[in-house]
């Protein structure tokens, strides 16, 4: 009873999303994995596979702490979530459309520096106001209450604009290249919809400014669902079809 | 160790602004080089890149006896900061190094425009706040 009592829609909802994004990270790490042993090196799926652990991550806080208290996963969620999942699902799609020299390698060292400096400033040097937390109580309302301004904070715009821009601009680039060409239309739907999954969590992190912080977590769900069928249709289409045309590779 | 403390305090104060001005001035040479002249990366870049480097190590090295002597920074970020810069060029001479599409100048242009900026933040975080 005591259990039934403390299963509340964003608890359901990080559950859902955090089982989806683990399986989605095994996938797309599996495929890297296999790419490497034959030779190839496919940083994009590399990149979207940490960004992929990092949206489980966010999530799986999530669930713990619609459960109990954490300083650490708090501060896990907030910089996996809210600062580094974003630019790094962004950097897979830059890989994949930016060829021109180290361009695209030198963007990822940039994220991983940051990262790099912004985890042990979030989990360790943070201070964090525990007492506004209440057993499944919206993790996103209590935000300003339980960590202040500033800090590791001034980050997130620029890290989720930049990540979103890269996500989701390049899966609509890409699609549109692909419509102009009327070539592989299967890359051209699962183009559209990891553009669609990547504005979802976008889209809830806006609408937190508007008091609908609820709607962060079945975005969160929503998004991680259709970024996964557009790469599972993306990547249905044979690959040997792409390259004799010099069209965009995607996913 | 108390008499070299505020030695070692006065050299960390100076390298952090002489690292400054260096990483500022291998960032203008590595436009030149590579945005303006369109050249690859010179031996004696990055000879200077590596001399940098250790710099950028010793200052942390200072940073890190002063610290185990008693020493705090104003804000304890700069300790972060510090982590920062000391991976910094690191991690842009490997881009550099293995890079397969030459010129590959444009890794120092991102590693100097960033290990310049931590500095900064690092100096404004650092003991004189």
């Amino acid at each position: 009873m005591k259990a039934v009592n403390m299963l509340s829609l964003p608890l359901i909802f990080s559950v859902v999303t955090a089982a989806i994004s683990a399986a989605f990270a095994f996938f797309v790490l599996r495929r890297w994995v296999g790419a490497r042993r034959a030779g190839k090196s496919r940083p994009h799926l590399l990149a979207w596979g940490i960004g992929l652990i990092l949206y489980f991550l966010g999530s799986f806080s999530q669930i713990i702490l619609s459960l109990q208290w954490s300083a650490f996963f708090f501060a896990l969620w907030y910089w996996s979530g809210a600062l580094a999942v974003a630019p790094w699902l962004g950097q897979g799609t830059i890989y994949l459309l930016v060829r021109r020299g180290s361009i695209a390698r030198n963007i990822q060292m940039a994220l991983l520096l940051i990262c790099i400096m912004t985890l042990p400033w979030a989990l360790f040097l943070t201070p964090l106001n525990g007492a506004a937390w209440e057993p499944g109580i919206d993790m996103v309302r209590i935000t300003n209450d339980v960590m202040q301004r500033g800090g590791v904070r001034g980050f997130v715009p620029v890290m989720n604009v930049w990540g979103t821009i890269a996500l989701v601009g390049g899966a609509i680039y890409s699609s549109m290249l692909f419509r102009r060409k009327q070539i592989l239309r299967s890359r051209m739907i699962g183009n559209w919809l990891i553009a669609a999954g990547g504005l979802m969590p976008a889209l809830g992190g806006a609408l937190i400014r508007l008091e609908l912080t609820w709607i962060k977590y079945p975005a969160e769900m929503v998004g991680i669902i259709l970024i996964f069928v557009g790469f599972l249709v993306a990547t249905s289409a044979p690959e040997e079809d792409s390259r004799p045309r010099r069209t965009p590779r995607t996913a | 160790m108390t008499h070299l403390y505020p030695l070692l305090k006065e050299m960390h104060f100076i390298l952090s602004r002489a690292g400054l001005i260096l990483g500022l001035a291998m960032f203008v040479i590595a436009v030149i080089i590579g945005l303006i002249r369109h050249r690859d990366v010179t031996l004696w870049f990055r000879r200077g890149v590596y001399g940098m480097t250790g710099f950028v190590a010793l200052e942390a090295l200072l940073g890190l006896i002063l610290y185990a002597a008693g020493g705090r920074p104003f804000e304890e970020v700069h300790l972060i900061y510090g982590l920062g810069a000391l991976l910094s060029l690191p991690f842009f001479i490997f881009v550099e190094t293995t890079a397969t599409k030459r010129p590959a100048m444009g890794s120092y242009i991102w590693g100097f425009a960033l290990l310049a900026a931590i500095f900064l933040r690092s100096i404004m975080t650092g003991a004189s706040g």
